[in-house]
């Protein structure tokens, strides 16, 4: 946590933040105190993270979540690598990829997995929304958000998002590669 | 549950065709545009075969999503799904929730608008007599039995009854459940 404790601090909604592994976890223990926005059925809360926190560390908090069926709206954004510390594999990393901890070397060429698809996983619990978008295709990506923000129940937004450094694209490219992502199948929104 | 694949460029293919080169194109054409990718390609700009397992990958998980939506191979293949949709991608609301799955829901004839859209997006007219709190009866058409429970919310109209069984409607149908006496304010 890097703010002041609940209300201490300056945004004016409820707001906190917390390591990525426990993000679910806590916005299922809070969702009630954490009343963002209330439409008349219950609470809600929101929650922000990236692939490596949702796919993996906080994998088991998220499917908890969930499971709880409460007014909660979890929004990942998927870069494919851990993104904040240096660009790692996750499980939404593709098969191939070139990564730290699945570097492209002699006798293991990148990642050797497949992928997890974080968005089949999620929508087989019950009663829950879930949709995949990106920044590029803007009505889709608002289509999606306020759907997931309409239903009521846990619902959850993944989003690929280019990390330009790990993915070796130029920083100008974001927009092109998410169109291109969906294009070919990569990332079907 | 619905799943919907609208916002792909190509949701009953395997691939898309870039209509402007006639090429079709795939996750090869992906992987050359990335860094990430580049040690996978030869001099000539071949693929490794650890990359075209991973176009097979990709194929598979869009072939798994087409199937769900029933676009695939089905004989719903190319329907409904896509255009009934909400327009929210590899969207899939298990909308039915628990209120469907456990009660088909005042009168059989009009179940599918009763067991809501789950999204609270509907709006709803008054029933004169109803206010939050207001306790009620509701009669089990399978075993007959009365159930009791209270309104819950106006907008949307929400019924909660003491078997955990939440009833999401409009207050048309409610209108309707009173007047058939399956409903029946206490």
């Amino acid at each position: 946590m890097y703010t002041s404790t609940y209300p201490y601090n300056p945004y004016l909604v409820p707001w906190d933040q917390f390591a990525v592994r426990k993000c679910p976890g806590h916005g299922h223990g809070h969702g009630r105190p954490f009343a963002l926005g209330s439409n008349g059925l219950g609470q809600q809360a929101d929650l922000v993270y990236r692939d490596g926190a949702m796919f993996d560390i906080g994998f088991q908090a998220l499917s908890r979540m969930f499971a709880s069926g409460m007014n909660i709206k979890v929004f990942v954004l998927d870069t494919q690598v851990y993104s904040n510390t240096g660009g790692q594999t996750s499980t939404s990393s593709y098969t191939g990829q070139n990564t730290k901890m699945s570097v492209h070397g002699k006798a293991i060429a990148g990642k050797q997995e497949r992928r997890k698809e974080i968005a089949q996983i999620a929508m087989m619990h019950p009663r829950t929304f879930v949709a995949q978008t990106t920044c590029a295709h803007v009505n889709h990506f608002y289509r999606s958000v306020l759907d997931a923000l309409e239903f009521d129940g846990p619902a959850m937004v993944c989003c690929f998002t280019t990390c330009q450094p790990e993915h070796g694209v130029a920083d100008n490219m974001a927009t092109d590669q998410a169109r291109l992502a969906v294009d070919t199948q990569t990332f079907p929104c | 549950m619905r799943l919907s694949l609208q916002g792909n460029p190509a949701v009953t293919e395997d691939w898309w065709t870039n209509p402007k080169t006639n090429e079709v194109v795939d996750f090869i054409d992906f992987a050359r545009s990335e860094g990430r990718f580049g040690k996978h390609f030869d001099k000539e700009g071949n693929p490794s075969e650890t990359l075209l397992w991973a176009k097979e990958d990709r194929l598979e998980n869009w072939h798994l999503l087409q199937d769900l939506a029933g676009l695939r191979g089905g004989k719903s293949a190319g329907k409904a799904p896509a255009k009934s949709s909400d327009g929210t991608s590899v969207a899939m609301k298990s909308a039915a929730s628990k209120s469907a799955a456990a009660k088909p829901t005042i009168a059989a004839s009009t179940a599918p608008k009763v067991v809501n859209s789950a999204n609270g997006a509907g709006k709803n007219g008054a029933v004169d007599g109803f206010v939050v709190g207001v306790k009620i009866k509701y009669r089990d058409r399978q075993t007959g039995a009365w159930i009791n429970g209270t309104v819950e919310s106006l907008d949307p109209l929400v019924l909660w009854l003491e078997d955990d069984t939440e009833i999401r409607t409009t207050a048309e149908i409610l209108a309707a459940g009173l007047a058939e006496g399956i409903i029946v304010q206490q």
